[in-house]
């Protein structure tokens, strides 16, 4: 069998350098397409759960209390001990309170982690050097006032931030000085989320974090011994199931750490790719089987048997597709590498944030890439290698040399390549995340570029059969054979050429697709947090509910001189047909903008002023996708405190403030429903002239009883 | 060793059946070189690919050896190609990635013989034919007779009970054809082959031991 690759397959592929290498590149893409992708989801879930891991340090258990936090209340019922000294929980060394921010300091994310520091050195370990170098026993003792920080050594040297300096952080409060007051080694959970880490205290962080009351995540430290499922049933027993109880590891696998769509929506793109990878051999196998009859048959004459034949061919794919495996693995990993960088190294809402400093990439990947590869290489040459096995030696015998000019590669394919492509285009059009924007330019170039791909080859046909009868009119025979030679050539690669285009616009979709999910996620938040300030009892990057305030506490942030209008923002998770919706209400009239809403569906101008005369609700694309019975429907019902009510839907605009849907009121409409007078923040919007420093400083003095805070 | 009973072939091409044989039978010893005439189109290459395993016959029986190869499956002939049978054709039939002595040694791998012997056979064979100058060189840089003289190799590779040859000196011109056809003939007198061969070429038909001839699908009396 190797013989016969060497001696035959090897020595042909040489023979035809353009076909070889076309073929190798397509599955290269192919495969490049399925690695880089594979690479940019796995980063961010490795990092989201080398992140919960090694924050989590030795503690066992967690408990967390989803959107809401863990309530104060938890950490002190479970470390106040009873009479005995005991605490209430059996096997319970230590109950440690964490909150977890990522923050920025300049363009640069800090994922800020605050602990308890009178406790906490028993479930992670700090190493910390002073100004000389010198190593410091209890690293968290500097962490005494509530504006002190410990930062990641490497993440201080590379913004030259030395022990003593004070640096400017985002908080739920706007942007306020911190003092460093130590380095920290980069190892262990100092080393997390690429070293962009600073450590600070729990009781600080809830005020500047918008958590009054509240932490992130309880950590337990399990006694010697005690098992931890026991005391995760004790603990579930003991806090409800409000609350959480699991091992680090187990939290970290449960979370979904990216929209679904925009996984599944980059895994079918790179799968596309790959199947264009199984035509391009497709095709070349075909063309190689047909010229080459004379030698199989030949072969079939001095013993190679039918099953030998077959494996000859397949063998041959193989071949292609670990030459283009390597490549794709090559530019894969560079490809990937360079998306990691670009797209993820910075946060915005849709993305798990990652330092984007190590993308994840490992063997496995290699292997599934490269079977992957071999696998669409078997699928393609599976039919043109059978259809060698049907030679029979006869033909050969009969015929001279002339026999290897057979017909080229047959209509069928070509159609079933158009097929393929419109279907990748019917997926890109119909699956909303891929259809970024249904109207938009974009998918409407998409859509020409791979139905004119697709059709390039049936075009080329008819173009070519024409031409060939005027040449059959030539009357010359030489010149006859000839044309017809070429033609057949220019025939045969014309569908290589077509799947490799396909294969490079969902390759150039894959880029336009993560290019616009960034893109218009950021505009999205830029319009949709367009306030000079907002005032807010949690911090409006962390997509916890905020603890609500009452709409009357608007009035004394109108009072302040500068202040132009306050806006009522509401955001509640309620219940919709089994998911956890999202609702949201301002009073969008007030300072009304237009261009927040990104409409998918619904005409624009009558939408908006429906809208804004409390007509009806907006409802966001990811509701549709989850439920797209919803996609024309003309009203949503929900449960309101007055029973079920049905609101007209206006429209569908593009929304990222959930991944599972959310319905936008305008404020009165909502008003009069729910009859919920609370709010999540208030939206400031200042006059010209007022300076917004000035203002932040009023609203935090007048509201500081009712702990609102700015940003 | 070779019992052709009967043989009948049909063609049923296009709307008229193509009777290419109806009924032939003769019968070949080891060392005997027969050959097969007649006009064109009278059913001699039928015969040839019928006994080469290459067709199905419409009826009819082909003993090698006393065995039917009528009912082998495809495997089966294929490995009784390779192992009993050497061909002998108009066009050569080398394979054109090959060199002469890759081209020689394929019959022996594919049957299993280690590289090393197989190389030294073909060699051997190569040598024999006055090739040994010409071991490393592809198809389309030998001449015709060399070309014919890789194909005798290859059909002697696995040293088989029977040469089958049709028109083996049609390409050829007279002084190659006739140092085939010496190599030929020797094949059955010095080594003790079974050789059929077809041609109407009379120059061939003349180193035959015996001669049968065919028209319109019969042997005919002679
Ligand atoms: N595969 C086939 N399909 C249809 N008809 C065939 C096939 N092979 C041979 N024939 C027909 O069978 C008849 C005998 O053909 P065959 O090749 O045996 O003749 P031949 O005696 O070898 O002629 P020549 O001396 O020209 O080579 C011819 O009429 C030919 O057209
Ligand atoms: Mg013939």
């Amino acid at each position: 069998m190797l013989t016969l690759l060497r001696t035959v397959s090897l020595r042909r592929l040489r023979e035809h350098p353009f076909r070889t290498a076309l073929t190798v590149l397509g599955i290269g893409l192919g495969v490049a397409a399925f690695i880089s992708v594979q690479m940019i989801l796995d980063t961010m879930s490795d990092s989201y759960a080398s992140m919960v891991e090694t924050v989590a340090g030795k503690a066992q258990l967690q408990i967390t209390g989803g959107e809401a936090g863990v309530n104060e209340s938890v950490h002190t019922l479970l470390t106040t001990p009873d009479e005995n000294g005991r605490l209430p929980v059996d096997g319970v060394k230590a109950a440690l309170p964490t909150i977890q921010v990522i923050t920025r300091y300049g363009e640069d994310n800090l994922l800020l982690l605050a602990v308890d520091t009178l406790n906490d050195a028993t479930a992670r370990d700090y190493e910390m050097t002073g100004e000389d170098d010198v190593e410091i026993d209890d690293p968290l003792a500097f962490l005494n006032s509530q504006n002190s920080l410990l930062l990641n050594r490497e993440f201080a040297e590379r913004h030259g931030i030395a022990i003593g300096q004070t640096i400017d952080l985002l908080t739920s409060r706007g942007k306020k000085p911190f003092d460093v007051k130590g380095l920290l080694r980069s190892r262990g959970t100092a080393d997390t989320f690429g070293g962009n880490f600073a450590l600070m205290d729990v009781f600080a962080a809830q005020l500047y974090f918008g958590r009054q009351g509240t932490f992130d995540s309880i950590d337990i430290i399990l006694e010697d011994g005690a098992s931890a499922d026991a005391v995760a049933d004790a603990l579930a027993r003991r806090l409800g199931d409000q609350y959480e109880v699991a091992r680090p590891k187990q939290r970290s696998e449960s979370v979904e750490t990216m929209s679904r769509s925009f996984t599944l929506g980059l895994t079918v793109l790179s799968l596309v790719v790959l199947s264009m990878a199984g035509f391009i051999i497709l095709n070349a196998v075909t063309t190689t089987v047909y010229q080459r009859i004379r030698e199989i048959g030949i072969l079939r004459m001095v013993g190679v048997t039918r099953a030998r034949i077959w494996a000859l061919f397949i063998g041959e794919s193989i071949v292609l597709a670990l030459l283009g495996s390597a490549i794709g693995v090559a530019v894969g990993y560079a490809a990937g590498r360079a998306a990691v960088l670009y797209f993820i190294g910075q946060t915005s809402s849709v993305f798990v944030p990652t330092s984007g400093a190590d993308p994840t990439f490992h063997s496995a990947m290699v292997l599934r890439g490269t079977l992957l590869g071999i696998g669409v290489s078997i699928l393609g040459a599976a039919w043109p290698s059978f259809r060698a096995t049907r030679i029979t030696p006869l033909e050969v015998v009969r015929f001279g040399p002339g026999l290897s000019m057979g017909r080229g590669a047959a209509l069928r394919w070509w159609t079933g390549l158009a097929a393929v492509s419109a279907a990748a285009t019917l997926v890109c059009l119909s699956y909303p995340p891929l259809a970024n924007d249904l109207n938009g330019l974009r998918t409407a170039m998409l859509a020409i570029l791979v139905l004119s791909v697709a059709a390039t080859p049936v075009l080329m046909n008819i173009v070519l059969q024409n031409l060939s009868k005027i040449g059959a009119r030539l009357r010359t025979p030489l010149f006859r054979m000839s044309s017809e030679n070429v033609l057949r050539d220019l025939g045969r690669s014309s569908m290589t050429v077509a799947a490799f285009m396909v294969a490079l616009a969902v390759m150039f979709q894959i880029y336009i697709f993560m290019t616009s999910t960034k893109e218009e996620t950021k505009a999205w938040m830029n319009n949709a947090l367009r306030a000079d300030l907002v005032v807010t009892s949690s911090s409006a990057f962390v997509t916890r509910t905020s603890v609500p305030m009452e709409a009357s506490l608007s009035d004394t942030v109108s009072a302040i001189p500068g202040v132009d209008v306050v806006r009522h923002m509401r955001f509640r998770n309620v219940s919709y047909q089994g998911s956890r919706i999202s609702l949201l209400s301002i009073d969008f009239e007030k300072k009304f903008n237009p261009d927040r809403f990104l409409f998918i569906r619904g005409d624009r101008e009558s939408a908006l002023k429906a809208f804004l005369a409390n007509e009806g609700v907006f409802i966001s694309q990811a509701l549709v996708i989850h439920h797209p019975n919803l996609g024309d429907a003309a009203s949503i019902s929900l449960s309101t405190p007055s029973g079920k009510h049905s609101f007209r839907i206006l429209g569908v605009v593009r929304d990222y403030l959930s991944d599972e849907g959310v319905v936008t009121f305008n404020r009165p409409l909502y008003l009069e429903i729910y009859r919920d007078p609370l709010v999540d923040s208030f939206q400031v919007y200042l006059l010209p002239s007022a300076d917004s420093d000035d203002v932040r400083r009023e609203i935090d003095k007048g509201s500081a009883t009712r702990s609102t805070c700015s940003f | 060793m070779l019992d052709v009973r009967d043989l009948k072939k049909t063609y049923h091409q296009g709307e008229v059946p193509v009777h290419a044989l109806r009924g032939v039978s003769f019968r070949l010893e080891p060392g005997e070189f027969l050959a097969v005439s007649g006009p064109s189109g009278s059913g001699k290459s039928t015969i040839l690919n019928l006994i080469g395993g290459l067709d199905d016959p419409t009826d009819g029986d082909i003993l090698i050896d006393g065995r039917s190869i009528v009912t082998l499956d495809d495997a089966e002939r294929t490995r009784m190609r390779r192992s009993r049978i050497g061909f002998i054709f108009q066009f050569f039939n080398l394979l054109p990635t090959m060199t002469a002595i890759e081209n020689v040694t394929l019959p022996l791998l594919l049957g299993g013989t280690a590289r090393k012997s197989a190389d030294q056979r073909a060699t051997e064979i190569l040598e024999r034919v006055g090739l040994g100058h010409r071991l490393h060189h592809r198809p389309t840089e030998l001449s015709g007779g060399e070309q014919q003289r890789v194909a005798i190799a290859r059909a002697l590779a696995f040293d088989p009970v029977l040469i089958l040859a049709d028109e083996p000196t049609g390409n050829l011109d007279t002084k190659s054809g006739t140092q085939v056809m010496e190599m030929i003939s020797a094949l059955a007198r010095d080594f003790g082959k079974a050789v059929l061969l077809v041609t109407h070429d009379p120059r061939s038909i003349s180193y035959a031991g015996r001669v049968i001839n065919i028209v319109d699908g019969l042997v005919e009396a002679a």
